[in-house]
């Protein structure tokens, strides 16, 4: 018998709680009560990194009930690395897929993305963006065949329920909005510049007008591909605030 | 033998993200801090900047918590190359890992666990310690780990402990709360660690607080890091630094944070201990 | 696809101008905004640390009895009492106030 199956097997699996039988036989009857220490630890320190990294998520579901989640998903997902801020991707389509979110609070899952979106954002690689004086000096024409894709920090996203509405609201504002669920769809975008995260709601034209330039097309056919969706598809709306805010990257062509 | 002399031989924090902006500012005489370089393992961002700004103004130790240099398997290479990005990046004066294994088959404990005290145990420790340095092309020190369980062999820990140091030529990181915490769990007396520990290869001390826990109706020491350092730890600390000259210190705070203020008086506390031994008792 | 090549010079030209007129008017923002933004957020998510953890339980995972096998028997009660969400039936269920979310969220 190695190490191994004689001892690191033994206390792993007395941590994570499948079988606590041959303990005893390590250390000895009146301590195997102690392994406690180290499971509270595991459990709090995997189940907190959780809470922490969906703070809407936990804001709107309470204490206890965040916590119950974050223990089932620890359970089902316990952390494969030991970098701790990597913890958690799974989080939302865990909550999609557990049935008595699923039944109860269908739109959790969509609030745990726009979570998750803005922690990706927030340790996204740093870019310099495409800036106005990148695009100042080329003839007009030469514009619209830029295709400069999105920064790396940007997510963009779609929901059937009005999650960003709910997700918005808890977010920033001091007195928390009503939000109505027949509402419907909506599309979002959440990225950053320098140390200030942006995030907005989008119009499914221009969802479909940045997917494509995600994608790596240029901005005439992204525009081309968006008209189709929304013939009145406004691009000046919004375009100065996505340039100033650096939403496309610096450089001209797409990395994809 | 390890460089000694790129972290100050004064007294140091761990830097919190609540502490940014106070500890930023902090313009106390020797200060440095340390981070877990895990906590800076993303692309970029923010984090990074402060970590930037830190670097460019204190002396800065980079104290890992995820090697499992303990454990069964070698250290794992993702994680190894992450922390090898951060220290070129950043140039740490100090580099330390635990003397203690988090992973298993793929999952991730989030502490440090006691490793088998045998010879078995011993060669693999030495060899992933070894593996370390090579890969990351420094010396690192390595952490004396706390005891919950009285694991075989126990007794000798502080023995295997610096023997790994030894025969890889590795540092040592002696954590007095950590021998305080082994002290009040099982039969291993702090002084069991002074007498043979050699001074000159600590390169860098640990102090923290540790908080009481009541597991079915026994009191256990738990290395919590979220209080005060003991009375019990400052009397080690001066027993060891009356021995063996000033050192580094570092005081650990993990949880419970309080305002940095609070911190700085702990610091100081450090800092005078090491003012009034006569510099000449150093072993370096 | 091949949407770009059908498309027309005057569409062409007018999406440059939007684009020149974007670039300006981003341009202008800038200007306005001025100085650095000097916002360094921190989000304490996965924090490691390396001090166990001691804290009693607040939460619910942490009881020392062994793992809970039973049934989900969570409710979820917000913290933030305000959020009324109105469901496609047009009912009020507010799963984030503290009064009503018990019964609304039993539902």
């Amino acid at each position: 018998m190695s190490d191994k199956e004689e001892f690191y097997e033994v206390i792993s699996k007395s941590i994570i709680g499948v079988d606590n039988s041959k303990l005893a036989d390590l250390v000895g009857d009146n301590y195997v009560h102690r392994i406690e220490a180290h499971r509270g630890n595991y459990r709090m320190s995997t189940q907190s990194t959780i809470i922490s990294a969906y703070p809407i998520v936990a804001r709107l579901v309470g204490d206890e009930y965040i916590s119950g989640l974050a223990q089932k998903f620890v359970e089902e997902f316990p952390p494969k690395v030991a970098t701790l801020t990597q913890y958690g991707d799974e989080f939302p389509e865990f909550l999609r897929k557990f049935a008595p979110v699923q039944k109860d609070l269908p739109w959790l899952s969509a609030v745990a993305e726009l979570d998750r979106a803005w922690f990706f954002a927030y340790s996204a690689k740093d870019q310099v963006p495409l800036r106005v004086k990148d695009l100042q000096g080329k003839a007009a024409l030469a514009l619209p065949i830029l295709a400069p894709c999105l920064v790396a920090s940007a997510s963009l996203l779609r929901f059937t329920v009005p999650a960003y509405s709910i997700w918005r609201t808890n977010k920033q504002d001091d007195e928390v909005k009503p939000v109505n669920l027949r509402k419907g769809a909506q599309w979002a975008v959440v990225w950053r510049k320098d140390n200030q995260i942006n995030h907005q709601s989008l119009t499914q034209a221009e969802y479909v007008f940045l997917t494509n330039i995600e994608g790596g097309l240029s901005f005439a056919n992204s525009y081309a591909e968006a008209v189709k969706y929304d013939k009145q598809f406004d691009l000046q709306r919004q375009f100065s605030h996505w340039l100033s805010a650096g939403l496309f990257k610096g450089d001209e062509k797409c990395a994809n | 033998m390890v460089d000694l002399s790129k972290l100050p031989l004064g007294a140091g924090l761990s830097l919190k993200p609540e502490h940014y902006d106070d500890a930023m500012v902090c313009s106390t005489d020797g200060m440095w801090f340390e981070i877990h370089p895990e906590n800076y393992m993303v692309a970029g961002g923010p984090r990074l900047a402060w970590l930037q700004a830190f670097c460019n103004k204190f002396p800065m130790s980079f104290h890992g918590v995820g090697l499992s240099l303990g454990g069964p398997d070698r250290p794992d290479k993702e994680h190894l190359e992450q922390l090898k990005q951060l220290i070129d990046r950043f140039s740490p004066a100090m580099v330390s890992e635990h003397f203690a294994w988090s992973k298993l088959d793929n999952i991730y404990f989030a502490d440090l666990l006691p490793p088998p005290v045998n010879d078995a145990s011993l060669n693999r420790i030495v060899a992933h310690i070894e593996e370390t340095q090579e890969y990351l092309g420094r010396t690192i020190l390595i952490e004396n780990p706390s005891l919950y369980l009285p694991v075989p062999g126990f007794e000798e820990l502080p023995q295997i402990y610096v023997e790994a140091a030894k025969r890889s030529g590795a540092g040592l990181l002696f954590d007095l709360n950590n021998i305080a915490v082994c002290a009040a769990n099982v039969d291993l007396s702090y002084q069991s660690w002074l007498d043979v520990v050699p001074g000159e290869m600590v390169a860098e001390v640990h102090l923290a607080g540790a908080s009481p826990r009541e597991i079915k109706q026994e009191v256990v020491l738990i290395d919590s890091h979220d209080a005060a350092v003991s009375e019990l730890v400052w009397q080690i600390l001066e027993q060891f630094i009356g021995e063996h000259g000033p050192k580094p210190v570092l005081i650990e705070r993990d949880d419970n944070i309080p305002g940095f203020e609070e911190l700085l008086i702990e610091r100081d506390r450090a800092a005078n201990i090491m003012s009034i031994i006569p510099q000449e008792i150093t072993d370096v | 696809m091949n949407a770009p090549v059908k498309i027309s010079i005057a569409t062409g030209a007018s999406l440059a101008l939007a684009l020149v007129a974007g670039a300006a008017s981003a341009d202008s923002m800038d200007k306005k905004k001025g100085g650095k933004e000097k916002c360094y957020g921190i989000a304490l998510a996965g924090e490691n640390g390396c001090g166990n953890l001691a804290k009693t339980h607040s939460c619910q995972g942490q009881s020392t009895v062994d793992y809970d096998v039973g049934e989900w028997k969570y409710v979820s009660k917000g913290t933030c009492a305000d959020t009324v969400i109105t469901d496609s039936d047009g009912n009020e269920r507010n799963g984030m106030s503290k009064k009503q979310a018990k019964e609304a969220m039993k539902t």
